[in-house]
């Protein structure tokens, strides 16, 4: 048994031998250090036997001196398998080519699908998904992990609570958790609410729509105190008259600060005009730079790309050519003097300012507290008088 | 391996209390049940057909008789006989 394995890696043969002198011959080949195995007598003459490939061909002077003939029966062992493959080798370069074209084919990205939206056009999902890399075509050692896909949709799709990303075989999959969207006046249809301030301010206008005002005009009102009561009735008794809720808008009048900071040198890219172009090829999501084709000439420049995909009946194909468009641009460096610098931070501090306050937001006017000059910048303190909605809803609280 | 070779190593296993089969050439027969029969130092096939097998060894010929015989495998020194065995004995 010792010897039996290595036979399976050299090859062993079933022989059948006729002679007259049979147990001559084994004695003889024992004598020359082969191992024979399975020895099976048929006849007087005639016996089978199993030999590896290398004693086989020790084996002829002794077949001579015995005056024994060979028949070879069966081949067996991994020399016979590898020269019958070598055979048929369109059989294994077939099967080389079967694998080979699995591994390709499963390493792509053959569907990609969304599940769990209503109101988010699929559309919209696919079109993210084609930014982050991961489209039809597209390989899937490519694409970047599922955390970080599902990242960047989840920052791309306000409208959805959760979005998970996975990969099942070549199939790409998103499940979408849209957002339950709750109207506004829905909200408000839901509940009594009344209206309290946002923060410390001086009524300048209440129009309310429904409910009772317990503020005027010119009044200072603190943050948290109540404008608009949604109860109608006798005030002395808040919780006596009949519940309505509140609607409506109090305009308070509101101080803002705000530090701004303008350098005095301004440096801005500034296009020359000169513009050249390139074009390339691409496969998959990479492109083919083809060296001193398309020399770029521009130090500066800001390239614009173009893909266009080849396409068969309205399907991309995973490659094309990309358009690639230099433009040369330059930095310019602009001094401003001191009224310029105040007069562009100012209108920066407005624009922060009217963001910050909202749609019902307008500013009354501003004042430029000291302004100065410190290591070529100015820095100031704007003082903003501005009028905005400073009324919040909150729900009525009732007893059972 | 001469004859005064065997003669002493017959006395150094005799002297050191050593079993015979393991000092010299002497023929070592190990029958597993009735379907199997090694024997160790052999020194050649006599005979061989399907009833009966002889084997030349240092004390004379060993027949290993019975039914359906095939040598399983076969060394310079070493055989393993199958089959269904139902004797084996030395010719003398």
């Amino acid at each position: 048994m010792q010897k039996q394995w290595p036979r399976k890696i050299q090859g062993s043969l079933r022989v059948e031998l006729t002679g007259p002198a049979l147990e001559r011959f084994i004695n003889n080949a024992l004598n020359r250090g082969i191992h024979i195995s399975r020895i099976v007598w048929l006849s007087r003459n005639r016996i089978r036997l199993t030999l590896s490939v290398g004693d086989y061909f020790q084996l002829r002077p002794v077949l001579k001196g015995t005056r024994t003939k060979s028949r070879i029966l069966e081949k067996k062992g991994l020399p016979f398998w590898w020269m019958r493959l070598r055979r048929r080798q369109f059989f294994l370069w077939g099967f080389l080519l079967f694998i080979l074209m699995i591994f390709s084919l499963t390493s792509v990205i053959w569907s990609v699908e969304v599940e769990g939206n209503e109101t988010v056009p699929s559309k919209e999902i696919v079109r993210l998904l084609q930014k982050e890399g991961v489209y039809i075509g597209q390989l899937k050692s490519r694409v970047p992990s599922n955390e970080e896909i599902q990242y960047r949709l989840q920052s791309g799709l306000p409208q959805v609570s959760w979005v998970g990303f996975r990969m099942e075989g070549t199939r790409a999959v998103v499940t979408v958790v849209e957002k339950k969207r709750v109207d506004e006046r829905e909200q408000q249809g839901n509940g009594p609410i009344q209206l309290v301030a946002r923060r410390n301010a001086m009524i300048y206008d209440i129009r309310v729509e429904r409910g009772r005002p317990l503020v005027e005009v010119n009044e200072p009102v603190k943050k948290g105190q109540l404008l608009v009561s949604g109860w109608y009735g006798d005030p002395d008794q808040p919780d006596s008259g009949k519940l309505v809720g509140a609607k409506g808008k109090v305009m308070g009048e509101v101080w803002y600060d705000s530090t701004v900071t303008v350098p005095l040198a301004q440096k801005r890219k500034v296009y020359t005009g000169n513009r050249e172009m390139a074009w390339f090829p691409y496969v998959g999501s990479r492109m083919i730079r083809i060296p001193f084709m398309f020399p770029e000439s521009f130090q500066r420049y800001e390239t614009i790309r173009t893909t266009h995909a080849l396409q068969i009946r309205n399907r991309r194909l995973p490659f094309g050519w990309v358009e690639e468009e230099r433009l040369e641009m330059k930095w310019v460096h602009q001094k401003l003097g001191v009224k310029q610098a105040i007069a562009l931070g100012k209108e920066r501090a407005r624009e922060d300012l009217m963001a910050k306050m909202g749609e019902d937001g307008r500013i009354l006017g501003e004042k430029i507290l000291h302004p100065r000059v410190v290591d070529g910048k100015v820095i100031m303190k704007i003082h903003f008088d501005a009028v905005e909605n400073i009324a919040v809803s909150q729900p009525i609280l009732q007893g059972d | 391996m001469g004859k005064l070779g065997s003669k002493m190593r017959r006395i150094a296993a005799d002297w050191l209390e050593l079993p015979r089969d393991v000092a010299g050439n002497l023929p070592r027969v190990i029958m597993i049940g009735p379907y199997r029969v090694h024997v160790e130092n052999h020194q050649g096939v006599e005979h061989f057909n399907m009833e009966e097998i002889r084997m030349r060894t240092e004390k004379g010929q060993l027949a290993i008789r019975g039914k359906s015989l095939i040598i399983h495998a076969i060394y310079s020194d070493e055989v393993w006989v199958e089959g269904e065995i139902s004797e084996v004995k030395y010719l003398g």
